[in-house]
Formats: structure tokens, C-alpha cells, sequence
């Protein structure tokens, strides 16, 4: 056993494992980080979107347009191009009547601001704009219509709906935006729009966290809401409010009191809504692994094992007191021991990342679950390639069969078993045919970190998004039992085969 | 010690055993050679001896250790040096002297220490920091002789080691061989090259065919095979046929006779003497000459053919 233990330990701090380990962790950590630092609740980058923050005044004719662009956090957008119109609605007899467009165009200055005014004596308008611009460019599908309801009633007007409100001199946005520092969490940015010079007056800031659907809106009242802060004397800023990862996807309303402590406006929404860090990670690893995984389980075993055995070179060792045995299974263990090493530090970086973006963490269970399932593939995979080296004597022969049971058991498989399935007449839609897919898939090693997200998550496909389905994983056989049984025989079954006719082989 | 017991290897049912039922003893102190032509077994029963490969059937034993049931015991007591040394391509000569010392049992500093010492005293020692992919022949075979004394061992395998070796080469291995048995240990030594064999060996293992056909002894060295007298007369004529015939076949050729196939032993060629004087001959010169190892092997391994 000393010589096993011996020879593991070389093999753990070996160049070839500190190399393999340093890849798998580089290699996670770098799309983390990609997927990470690019995810955005809208699917844009936030620093490249901008979002139109638009209040319109009618003073007796004289209509004020100012529109204010924000990025996705929250700051102003200089030098945005602007497309948007005035319409009115004039009556007449016959053909005479109709509409009647004045085009608003303009660029947003230094400070996001573009203001325009004009005359006219119709008593209605309505102002149309495009609230949302991906690089400069138009990504609403739809304007965007302000309906002046009458003027005759409203000096002024602007868009009827939460998160504004409107004064005789004045609007307010609350407006939610990304927050840059921490993606879980979301700030408001506070727009004051005077319609002559003037600063946000004394408000009070309130909100109050409820569940889905207990929440009520606008509460209008400071009883019932928790105090945050009193702000004034600006036009515009960002609040961010003290939520924490229990508010995570809980609704938030949140509403501005005057110095009487009148209601003046209010919104809600999420603003502290993280992804799931589980199917975001299990996302942007699923396709890289699934190239990654088996490549290193297959490379591995190769240099840590077949290459020396086709080679002579493990000729010097074996003379050594060393059985042949415990060479291929220190090996083998050594590669494993790396492979759950590097996953597990791979993994945990992952999820620093991810929290560190999103706020949101996996869950233990969650992280056991993507570690056991790569974990096994690697190991499957590497197995598989010891098994072969007992028979194969060339190291082209080693290396050339690993490249295609790779291509067959990693890449093309699924296609396989489904044409097996299809020229069985297996039924997909039936649970027979699930049961008979899934049996199939697990012949490979490959299939095993979905079948143990499958069990995870409860449902099975859930990968493909489709959780909510109602083929339960349990239904289709993948419970605790099922999983570990393969799982072990994936991880005992090549290898122990593989030590037995190392043992016994010349 | 290694005691090899009715050894039997076959490779494929199909063909022929390549070694079979060799029983061999090879003792402390005791420099055996190990004789026969390519394919006759020699290294299959090295690489058999060395844990290698497996007998299938019959033991070896080193130092009363199996060395399938007991390999790791049986492997400390074993120093083997292929013919074609095949280490980690780029591999260093220091760690991985340390590395095969870990096996037995050898600390990282005493190891240091012995792997300096070796690669000193097998001059790789200025090649250290070199891969080994970039050591020549020779150089590789000493470093294969320093990887195979890291452990101390009792007993040595050298397979064909002194082939490929310059004449320098080929004194020092004699030389390094030569001082092993005066340390006590016990050398297995297969090579073609029957008068180094000649030179250094206690005993040669003659093979044929995956079968040991003979073991010679150093004493019967000289007396290998049929000997010949070369008799040199100072008045030859016919009659002398008639009178030497009983000893063995005559050819004359002038003043000089000779007795092919000497029916005598060795000892008793003074009756050659007697019957040349008796018969009123004058003896110039006797001389009696006998087969080299090398006509005694090839007439061996030819026998059967």
C-alpha cells in the first residue's frame, strides 16, 4: 500500500495535474466571468442601453418637450439621437379631417437632456417616443404614446402609469435601473422634471417588501410602509434601497411623500432579483463542458497512464517495488483526486463570480450536484481510456480510439440512441419511450451530469428549460438510487476492470 | 539469489513456448551469462525475472521472494538494465533517481545524496540537467545502471546491455560487473557477445528455442567440445596414419599431423607421444587445441536446426 500511496502522491503533484487543474479552473473562470459580467435582466449590456425618460408641459399653446436618457444604470446618455412626435387630431368636414404630425428630433446634450418647445393652438396632443435604445439604435418595436387627455384639464400631461406622477409645475420618474455594483440588487432613479427651474422639493422615500401577489398599489399612506430616507434638492438621483437576499424576488413598493407627507409617487417591482445561480452556471458550463470534460478524462488517462504502458516507459517502475496494479490504480486515483479538485475550485470561483454579478449563490445542494456530475464524466471517461490501454499496445492506437469515443460517446451520442430509439419505434411521448431514452443515454458517461441535474431539479429536460413540465424525475426512474448506482458504476466499473487485467496482463 | 523454477511463457496458444520449463540458480556472488540466438528466450526470461511480464507457469524466486506472489519484496532485491533504456522522455536525471528511490522506501534527501553519488560514478552526473531525450546510447545505459543500484539490490539483470556500447563502454560495464560480484552480488547477464561473456562469467546458460540446453561452467571453458592435436614431426610418412588412427581421425599434411576428434581425454595425449616414439618417430612439437566457446555455442545451437 506504501507504494500505491507513494506513487499517488507523485502522480497528484505532478506538472501534468497542477497543469490540468490550473486549466479546468482558468478555463471556468474565464466564462464565469464572461457570462457573469454580461448578464442583464433585459439580455443587453445596461452600459449600451438607454432608456428615454420623457415629461411633456402645455402652458396655453406653448408645449415643452424635455426628454432625459438614462444607460441602464442610471446614468445619463449624451449625444442619443432622439426620433419621436407631436401628434394632434384635427376634424374638419369629409377628406379634411385627420392627423397632423410634428416630428420632436433632437440629440440628448452633456447631461442626457433634450428639451424642445413649440405653439400650437390644438387642444389635444399626444407625444410619441421610443422608450428604449440598444446602441443608439431603436430597440422598442412600438412607440411609446403620452395622451393629453385635455389639456383644457391638464396643463400638463405625460405617461399614465406607476413610477410617475405629475404635478401642475412639475413630473417625477422612478425609474428602476440596474445596480452596477451588486446585479442582484436594482436602484430607482429619482427624475425630477420641473417645468421651469426649480429642485426636487422635501419627499420622504417609503417602501414596503410583500410576497407575490399580497402586495397592494399605491399604499398612498406611511403607516403601512418603512421609512428609508428624506431626499431633496436635485433632479436626479439614484436610491438604492437596504435589500438583502431575502428580498430576493419578493415585490417592492416604494413611494415618495411630500413634507405633509402626501402621496406623490410611487412604483414596484423586483429590485432585488437575482438569477438562479444554478441554471445560470449550469448554462454557461453545460456547452464548454461538455467539450472540456471528456477531452481531459480522456487526455489524462493518456498521459498519466496509456502513453508510459504503450511507451516501455512504465517498464522502469514496474521493476521497481511496485506491483502493476497499484501503478495503474495510483493513476488512476491521481487523476480522479484532480479532476474532483479541479472542479471543486473551478466550481466555487464560478459561484464567487456569479454572486459577486448576480447575488445570487447555488445552493449547496446545487454545487454537489454539478461537481458529482462532471466529476463522474471525467472520471467515466478516464476509466474507459485505462480499460483500453490494457489491450491497445501503440500510443497512436490509445490516443486515436480516445478521440473517437469522444466524438461517439460525448458529441454524437444522444443523436445515436435517438435514431436506436427511432428505429425501434420507441414512443418519446410515452414514459416507456423516456425511460427507454434515458437507459440509453446513461451508457455514457456524458449523460451523467444531466441525469443528476435531472434528479436535482426534480424534473426531467430541466437543462433545456423546461422545468414545470410535468414528467417528474422520479416518474422516469432517476431517483437518489438510480443516480448513484451509475454514478459508482461510471466511476468503479472501468477502472477496477482496468486494474484486474493490469494486474494479471503482461 | 535468484532461483528460476521449470519457467514456461507462452505468448499466443498458437505458436511455441518462448521460454520453456528453464530452470536456472544464480547465486550470490555469481556472475551468470545468459547464451542464444535472437528469439530464443533470453529476454523473455529477463523481463520474466524482472516482474515484467508474467510466467505462465513456473517461479522465479529473488532472494526467496516470488516475484508474481511477492513483487514488491521480491522487486527490492532487483536491479534490471534493459538494452534499450526507455525512461520518462523528459524526464531529469536527479528527480526521477529520487522518485524511483520513494519506492523503496528511500527519503527525498538520501535519495538526493545516492542519486548525486550514481550519476557521479556512472558519469551522467554533468548531464543532470539535461532531459534524458537527449542523452546518448551510452549515456542512457549508465543512467539506466545508476536508476538500477538506487534501491541497492542484491541481484542484476542486464539484458543485452553491452550491446551498443563503445570498447571503453564495454570494459567499463565488464569492470562495473566484476565489482558487483566482488560485493556479493548475484548478475544475470544475456549477451551476444560470447567472449565478454568468457571474460566475466562464472557460468553460461546456453538457450535454444525458449529451452536451456546448457550450463557451463567457467573451469570447462577450456575443454569445450572436441579437442585437436597438432603434431609437427621431423620425418612424416604415410604409416604414421596407421599408427595415430586409434586416437582419433588423422590428417596428414607434410611434416604435420593432426588428430581431429580426439577420442582421449586430454590428459592421456602423452600416449600420443609414446606410440610416434615407439614407432621410431622424433616429436618436434605437440600441441593440443580446443573448440572456443563461440564453435561450442554455435555447434550447440545449431544441433536441432
Amino acid at each position: 500500500m506504501r507504494d500505491f500511496l507513494y506513487d499517488l502522491r507523485r502522480t497528484l503533484s505532478g506538472k501534468f495535474t497542477i497543469t490540468m487543474i490550473a486549466l479546468i479552473v482558468l478555463f471556468t473562470v474565464a466564462i464565469a466571468f464572461a457570462a457573469a459580467s454580461t448578464s442583464s435582466s433585459s439580455g443587453a449590456s445596461p452600459s449600451s442601453t438607454a432608456y428615454l425618460l420623457p415629461a411633456v408641459f402645455d402652458n396655453n399653446g406653448t408645449y415643452k418637450v424635455v426628454d432625459y436618457a438614462i444607460d441602464g444604470y442610471g446614468h445619463p446618455v449624451p449625444n442619443l439621437k432622439i426620433v419621436s412626435y407631436m401628434t394632434y387630431a384635427y376634424s374638419g368636414t369629409g377628406s379634411s379631417s385627420g392627423e397632423v404630425q410634428r416630428y420632436v428630433n433632437g440629440t440628448t446634450d452633456a447631461n442626457g437632456y433634450f428639451n424642445y418647445s413649440f405653439t400650437s393652438s390644438a387642444s389635444f396632443q399626444d407625444y410619441s417616443y421610443n422608450n428604449e435604445y440598444i446602441d443608439g439604435i431603436n430597440a422598442s418595436s412600438s412607440l411609446i404614446s403620452i395622451v393629453n387627455v385635455s389639456s383644457a384639464q391638464n396643463s400638463y400631461f405625460t405617461l399614465r402609469s406607476e413610477g410617475f406622477s405629475e404635478g401642475s409645475n412639475y413630473a417625477i420618474w422612478l425609474y428602476p435601473v440596474d445596480n452596477q455594483s451588486n446585479r442582484a440588487e436594482q436602484n430607482i432613479v429619482l427624475h425630477y422634471v420641473p417645468y421651469s427651474n426649480s429642485t426636487l422639493p422635501t419627499m420622504g422615500v417609503y417602501y414596503n417588501v410583500t410576497n407575490p401577489g399580497g402586495f397592494s398599489f399605491p399604499i398612498s399612506s406611511t403607516t403601512n410602509m418603512t421609512y428609508f430616507k428624506t431626499i431633496s434638492g436635485m433632479n436626479n438621483a439614484l436610491i438604492t434601497l437596504p435589500l438583502n437576499r431575502s428580498d430576493n424576488n419578493r415585490f417592492v413598493v416604494v413611494e415618495l411623500f411630500n413634507s405633509t407627507g402626501v402621496y406623490v409617487v410611487g412604483t414596484v417591482g423586483h429590485f432585488y432579483s437575482t438569477v438562479s445561480a444554478s441554471s445560470f452556471i449550469e448554462g454557461f458550463l453545460q456547452i464548454p463542458y461538455e467539450f472540456l470534460i471528456p477531452i481531459l478524462g480522456i487526455f489524462s488517462a493518456y498521459f498519466y497512464y496509456g502513453k508510459d504502458k504503450a511507451s516501455g516507459v512504465l517498464e522502469s517502475i514496474i521493476t521497481r517495488p511496485v506491483t502493476k496494479g497499484r501503478v495503474m490504480a495510483s493513476r488512476f486515483t491521481g487523476g480522479a483526486v484532480s479532476f474532483l479538485a479541479g472542479i471543486l475550485i473551478a466550481l466555487a470561483l464560478a459561484d464567487l463570480i456569479v454572486l459577486k454579478y448576480t447575488g445570487s449563490a447555488l445552493s449547496t445542494s446545487s454545487f454537489f450536484s454539478i461537481l458529482v456530475g462532471y466529476t463522474v464524466e471525467a472520471i467515466g471517461f478516464s476509466g474507459i481510456i485505462y480499460l483500453v490501454s490494457q489491450f491497445v499496445k501503440s500510443q497512436g492506437g490509445i490516443l486515436g480510439i480516445g478521440i473517437a469515443l469522444f466524438f461517439l460517446m460525448s458529441l454524437f451520442w444522444a443523436d445515436l440512441m435517438d435514431v436506436i430509439l427511432f428505429e425501434l419505434h420507441a414512443n418519446l411521448a410515452a414514459r416507456s419511450g423516456l425511460v427507454e431514452s434515458i437507459i440509453l443515454d446513461s451508457i455514457s458517461p456524458s449523460y451523467y451530469p444531466t441525469l443528476v441535474l435531472t434528479y436535482h431539479t426534480g424534473y426531467l429536460f430541466s437543462l433545456l428549460g423546461l422545468v414545470g413540465s410535468n414528467v417528474t424525475a422520479a416518474s422516469v426512474g432517476i431517483t437518489l438510487v438510480s443516480v448513484a448506482i451509475i454514478g459508482i458504476v461510471w466511476v468503479v466499473v472501468p477502472s477496477l476492470a482496468s486494474f484486474f487485467l493490469a494486474r494479471s496482463r503482461d | 539469489m535468484i532461483q528460476i523454477q521449470g519457467l514456461t511463457k507462452i505468448y499466443r496458444k498458437s505458436q511455441p513456448p518462448a521460454v520453456k520449463n528453464v530452470t536456472l540458480e544464480i547465486n550470490q556472488g555469481e556472475i551468470m551469462g545468459f547464451a542464444g540466438l535472437n528469439g530464443a528466450g533470453k529476454s523473455t526470461t529477463i523481463r520474466i525475472v524482472s516482474g515484467i511480464i508474467f510466467p505462465t507457469s513456473g517461479k522465479v524466486l529473488v532472494n526467496g521472494h516470488d516475484i508474481v506472489r511477492e513483487k514488491v519484496e521480491a522487486s527490492k532485491h532487483i536491479g534490471w538494465v534493459p538494452e534499450l533504456p526507455n525512461f520518462e522522455p523528459n524526464g531529469k536525471a536527479i528527480p526521477l533517481l529520487k522518485y524511483y528511490a520513494g519506492f523503496y522506501g528511500i527519503g527525498p534527501r538520501e535519495a538526493e545524496e545516492k542519486a548525486e553519488m550514481l550519476l557521479k560514478k556512472f558519469n551522467v552526473w554533468e548531464a543532470r540537467k539535461r532531459p534524458l531525450k537527449d542523452y546518448s546510447q551510452g549515456m542512457k545505459k549508465r543512467f539506466s545502471i545508476a536508476a538500477a543500484m538506487i534501491g541497492d539490490p542484491d541481484n542484476f539483470l542486464f539484458d543485452e546491455t553491452l550491446n551498443g556500447l563503445d570498447p571503453e563502454g564495454v570494459k567499463n560495464m565488464r569492470d562495473f560487473m566484476l565489482s558487483l560480484k566482488k560485493d556479493g552480488k548475484a548478475v544475470f547477464l544475456s549477451s551476444h557477445i560470447l567472449s565478454e561473456l568468457e571474460n566475466v562469467a562464472d557460468r553460461i546458460a546456453i538457450i535454444r528455442r525458449g529451452e536451456l540446453i546448457k550450463v557451463i561452467d567457467r573451469s570447462e571453458l577450456g575443454s569445450l567440445g572436441k579437442s585437436s592435436v597438432k603434431i609437427t614431426l621431423h620425418n612424416s610418412d604415410s604409416k604414421v596414419s596407421g599408427i595415430l588412427e586409434e586416437f582419433g581421425s588423422v590428417e596428414i599434411n607434410g611434416n604435420v599431423v593432426y588428430i581431429r576428434d580426439l577420442n582421449i581425454p586430454q590428459a592421456e595425449n602423452y600416449r600420443i607421444t609414446e606410440a610416434l616414439f615407439g614407432a621410431g618417430y622424433r616429436v618436434i612439437s605437440i600441441t593440443t587445441e580446443s573448440e572456443g566457446l563461440e564453435e561450442y555455442f554455435l555447434q550447440l545451437v545449431g544441433e536441432g536446426k
